[in-house]
């Protein structure tokens, strides 16, 4: 299989990703504000336009409705009631928030954006709604607060279920730094160097973390990444990996001194094991490329 | 009674043999004291100085410029010397109430080195706190306790949440917290759908949900004491990373300072305060908007402050106990002060602004200070009153004792006090202390009481010269030969006053020698001689004596009515002395009298018009008490006399007229002409005894510069009472007169002596039958007055009170005096 990818490279034409639509979801949480703007730098680089979705939680709404729920409210303990208007009133807003938040990081870097609101299930609509884009955005977390995990639901689902690349944002993460590929010579992975190139170019510098059975297929895909990304100006430094047991993998890249990991899935040799725990276990964000 | 002889010119002039001097000039004269002559005020700065008790503070009181300085800080030097420095004291942050900064006393030389170490500590913790919290083991560990600290949460809600699926009921997150809600398909149930379920379904739907938010609300009350607990730990934590950080460098300090109990307890607050707020050490990590105004660095520098140590008082270079001269004692320059610094447009203050005043700088030694300038100086008396009787100096602003201003201020904690203060002031002000301030007596036990001249001798023409020499050679002026020396000595004694006495004002004597200098190099001498100090004592008086001579010229072009020669009833020439600045000088005055018949009066015009001072009024009433015993007290007195001083506007004072007055009031009533060549000064008695005045060498040689203007007619003289011989020290000129006769001077013991020098007629004794000859002054004196008692008697009215007196108009033109 492994052979296989290689001669498709060299044989065929590049495999590239025609990104014009990203779709970013919005929850108005700080992940989801850094979501945007990561897709607002990067609408910008591809020239692509912008799509904000806020989704209107239909549980939420349901919920309110049944007379018996109460909200007990976050380190008080206290039951509050809820009901129907208050809790549209309560999505209303957070909405115009969210719109807010686009039109202001859109029109400061001149792109062509629009925003729409969507009600029911959050991963249903979402994912209903990134058919129509060509990269779906969202924070690593939604506006959860006991935050555990590193992965919310949602980004869980939508990596699991979305046809086309994702991008998974958290707050406080700087992307000027340089961004890390990891190469394994899969068709994938291919399309995501060239993503990972594209979005370097601002900071000027790619790392690619070379994941090759033996020398000779490291050296080969070394000389391919040169041919590939002929026409960007980048410079780019190597690293081979030799270990890919999971938690080897995600202390290689948080040392890295990596702004945002690029990571292919489709077809990858990597174990499916590897790429999961990366994403959970990692505070970086990632985009997923199929 | 007979009639005085003229004097000798050897009694109007004391001179100084200049052979009695070994040396040739001054260079050959050793040094010696800079102070002589004060054997008292030596003795008790010795003993104020040397005793150790509390309210044993001096006070030097003297004239200005006799030296007061100059005694008290030599002998302070000497004793200063012998003593070790005191105590260095500096100011530190209270760190319980910061408003109360701490007092540290250290061994001299410590303070500036405490200074420093804290400023190094605190440079070093700037890099090393900040290191230790970014190191790796300790965000490993604050990284387990934040876990730790989540995942209590996580698992109690996760739990929860298992727990509700069971159920089929989901744990979904509310714009405020959480919520349960029954699920379908994995979707909430939505309430159409709720309804169409059973009864049953419901209530126990109803039910499990209830007991869910039971369970969660006990897991949500717990979470806040969670949150406690995590952030106590994270406190602890952060406390032992700290105090493991900064041990090391405690540890050395604290071994340097061992024997200092205070440090030692200071370093433990420090040890505290660190620990308590290390974060202050790890300021830059902060993106405020406070960093980006670049206040943040401000913001810590003004945190780190309290680690400052305000060196107070550095006696690092000081030798021996330390002597401090305040020249402008101001309150503040003595117990310090505390400064402001504006902040965003506040007033703020701490510590590091505390400022010493002369008081801590002069703690553990002496403390000199000048009365007047004290006493000018608001408050100062007050401060320095309270610093002493408190035994400590408590540093507190005006403006705080009196409530003008309201700005944040501290109080530090007083420093004892113990200083010896000596104070330099003249005389009135030290008796106005003892008189009106009833703790100054308390606090300034000892007075140095400064002499302002000594005995004229041998001995001490020897030390005079000494200390001629000494000055000479402190001053760096050439150096005085012999004959300067003794000129020097001579004037001394004329500035004394006294042919007997030496004045010891110094800086007459000092300004002297100076000026003497100077005319020395004016007239290329390699040393000083009797020239030169001849030409300063001249140029001095020229310098000083305009208006003496508008006066002069005044008499002299008759502006001023004196006459030198001739004989006049009832008119004589009095004597009074001027003093302009520190230049005095006499002119004669022509005082008149009148009688008239009245009822036994004798009227001070002076006094009438209130241009009569009160002793000049005592002189008048004592000269009319001796007419009245001599010759009324055994007949009438008809007459009424009146007295006055003409052409003077600007009032007198003094008895040295009286017995002028005398002799022009005898003249009136016995007719006896009074040779206008002779002068009179002296006051009288009852008895007629003509007693001691002020200023004979002025008023002699006012009369002779009149005299010798208009040339000296050999007949002209003054009479001076008999008492003040030994205080002539006349201008060689007026000695050279005396001794070519054609001038004289005059001692008078009695007013009989003197009235007959001045009509050439005998005064008169007694005879057996108790009258005077009738040619004689007394004789005609009785006549008259018997004459005129039976005329009075002729007239059956009593006399008319008569204004037909003609008032002399008073004229403007006339130079004041």
């Amino acid at each position: 299989m492994l052979k296989a990818a290689k001669r498709n490279l060299v044989t065929n034409q590049m495999h590239k990703l025609t990104i014009r639509r990203i779709l970013v979801a919005l929850d108005a949480s700080t992940h989801s504000l850094a979501a945007l703007e990561a897709a607002a730098n990067m609408a910008l680089l591809l020239k692509a336009e912008l799509v904000g979705l806020f989704v209107e939680d239909i549980n939420l709404l349901r919920a309110a409705g049944l007379p018996f729920v109460q909200e007990i409210r976050y380190a008080l303990g206290e039951r509050r009631a809820i009901d129907v208007p208050r809790m549209e009133a309560y999505l209303r807003a957070q909405a115009a928030q969210a719109q807010r938040d686009l039109s202001e990081m859109a029109e400061r870097r001149q792109l062509r954006y629009s925003f729409r609101v969507a009600r029911g299930p959050v991963s249903a609509e979402l994912l209903a709604a990134a058919l129509e884009a060509d990269l779906l955005a969202l924070g690593r977390l939604g506006r959860s607060l006991a935050q555990s995990e590193l992965l919310g639901s949602t980004a869980r689902t939508a990596v699991a279920h979305a046809k086309g690349p994702v991008l998974l944002m958290r707050a406080g993460v700087d992307l000027s730094q340089p961004v890390l590929v990891i190469y394994d010579g899969c068709p994938a992975a291919q399309r995501a160097l060239w993503v990972g190139a594209t979005l370097a170019q601002p900071n000027g510098s790619l790392h690619v973390l070379v994941w090759a059975d033996d020398n000779e297929t490291a050296k080969q895909f070394k000389s391919d990444i040169v041919m590939q990304l002929a026409d960007i100006e980048v410079a780019i430094s190597y690293r081979r990996l030799h270990d890919i047991e999971p938690d080897k993998l995600v202390e290689t890249i948080s040392h890295s001194n990596t702004g945002l990991l690029v990571i292919g899935t489709t077809a990858s040799p990597l174990p499916p094991q590897t790429l999961q725990t990366v994403l959970e276990r990692l505070d970086t964000p990632v985009l997923v490329v199929r | 009674m007979p009639v005085p002889q003229p004097l000798p010119p050897e009694a109007l002039y004391k001179t100084c043999d200049p052979q009695q001097f070994a040396f040739a000039s001054t260079a050959e004269v050793e040094d010696g004291h800079q102070i002589i002559g004060q054997d008292r005020a030596v003795a008790s700065i010795q003993f104020g100085i040397g005793i150790q008790r509390e309210g044993y503070n001096l006070y030097a009181l003297g004239s200005h410029g006799t030296g007061k300085y100059t005694a008290v800080h030599q002998f302070l030097a000497q004793k200063a010397a012998a003593e070790s420095p005191p105590s260095d004291w500096c100011y530190v942050h209270n760190f319980e109430q910061a408003h109360k900064s701490h007092a540290l006393r250290l061994p001299a030389g410590m303070a500036t080195e405490l200074r420093d170490d804290m400023q190094k500590l605190v440079e070093e913790l700037v890099t090393i706190l900040p290191a230790a919290f970014t190191s790796e083991e300790y965000q490993a560990q604050k990284k387990v306790l934040e876990e730790e600290y989540k995942s209590q949460q996580t698992q109690a809600l996760e739990k929860l949440r298992s727990q509700a699926r069971l159920n089929n009921i989901a744990l979904i997150q509310t714009p405020g917290g959480f919520a349960f809600a029954p699920l379908k398909e994995g979707e909430v149930v939505s309430p159409d759908e709720f309804l169409q379920l059973s009864r049953e379904e419901q209530t126990k739907i109803e039910a499990q949900v209830e007991d869910l938010q039971e369970t969660l609300q006990d897991i949500m009350r717990q979470v806040p004491q969670w949150q406690r607990t995590a952030q106590r730990r994270l406190k602890e934590m952060n406390r032992e990373v700290a105090g493991f950080a900064i041990m090391p460098l405690l540890n050395e300090l604290r071994q340097k300072y061992a024997e200092l109990e205070n440090v030692q307890a200071y370093f433990s607050a420090v040890q505290r305060d660190i620990i308590e707020n290390f974060d202050i050490f790890l300021e830059e990590e902060k993106t405020t908007m406070a960093a980006m105004m670049g206040m943040a660095a401000a913001q810590q520098e003004s945190s780190l402050r309290r680690y400052q140590v305000n060196v107070l008082v550095d006696h690092r270079t000081t030798a021996g106990a330390p002597i401090v001269f305040e020249a402008q004692p101001r309150y503040q320059n003595l117990v310090g002060r505390v400064e402001h610094i504006s902040q965003m447009g506040a007033l703020m203050t701490d510590f590091t602004l505390i400022k010493p005043g002369a008081l801590h700088r002069a703690n553990g030694g002496y403390l000199v200070l000048e009365a007047r300038s004290l006493l000018m100086q608001p408050y100062a008396w007050d401060g320095l009153k309270h610093a002493l009787r408190a035994g400590q100096i408590n540093i507190e602003s005006l403006g705080q004792v009196y409530s003008l201003v309201s700005t944040v201020s501290l109080e530090p904690e007083p420093i004892p006090l113990d200083v010896k203060v000596i104070m330099l002031g003249e005389r009135l002000l030290y008796y106005l202390l003892c008189h009106y301030e009833p703790d100054f007596p308390e606090l300034f036990k000892v007075a140095a009481d400064f002499e302002d001249d000594m005995e004229r001798s041998d001995a001490s023409n020897q030390a005079y010269a000494q200390l001629i020499a000494t000055l000479v050679r402190k001053e760096k002026m050439r150096h005085f030969d012999r004959a300067a020396v003794a000129r020097v000595i001579e004037h001394s004694s004329r500035q004394a006053g006294d042919a007997e006495k030496l004045s010891i004002h110094m800086q007459s004597i000092s300004d002297l020698l100076r000026e003497a200098d100077y005319w020395a190099v004016e007239n290329n001498h390699e040393v000083v001689t009797v020239v030169d100090v001849q030409r300063a004592l001249d140029a001095q008086i020229y310098r000083a004596s305009r208006i003496r001579d508008r006066i002069q010229e005044s008499i002299l072009r008759d502006t001023i009515l004196i006459d030198t020669e001739g004989e006049m009833l009832g008119q004589i020439n009095g004597l009074a002395v001027y003093q302009t600045g520190q230049f005095a000088f006499a002119k004669p005055s022509r005082i008149t009298a009148r009688v008239r018949m009245g009822k036994g009066e004798v009227i001070d015009i002076e006094r009438q018009v209130e241009m009569g001072g009160p002793i000049h009024s005592k002189g008048v009433m004592i000269l009319a008490g001796f007419l009245g015993a001599r010759y009324a007290a055994e007949r009438p007195f008809p007459l009424s006399a009146t007295l006055v001083f003409e052409q003077s506007y600007a009032g007198v004072d003094g008895d040295s007229a009286s017995s002028a007055e005398l002799y022009a009031l005898l003249s009136v009533l016995a007719q006896a002409p009074l040779k206008q060549s002779l002068a009179v000064t002296g006051s009288v008695n009852q008895h007629g005894q003509v007693q001691a005045i002020g200023g004979v060498n002025e008023k002699i040689e006012g009369f002779f510069d009149v005299c010798n203007a208009r040339g000296l007619t050999g007949a002209q003289g003054v009479l001076i009472p008999q008492a003040n011989v030994k205080n002539l020290m006349l201008r060689q000129e007026v000695v050279d007169a005396v001794r070519d006769g054609r001038f004289h001077v005059y001692p008078v013991a009695h007013v009989d002596e003197g009235i007959e020098l001045l009509t050439g007629v005998a005064a008169g004794a007694l005879d057996a039958d108790g009258n005077y000859p009738p040619e004689s002054i007394n004789g005609r004196v009785v006549a008259w007055l018997t004459q005129t008692a039976e005329e009075q008697r002729k007239f059956a009215a009593p006399p008319r009170e008569s204004d037909a007196e003609s008032r002399k108009e008073e004229s403007r033109d006339k130079p004041d005096a």
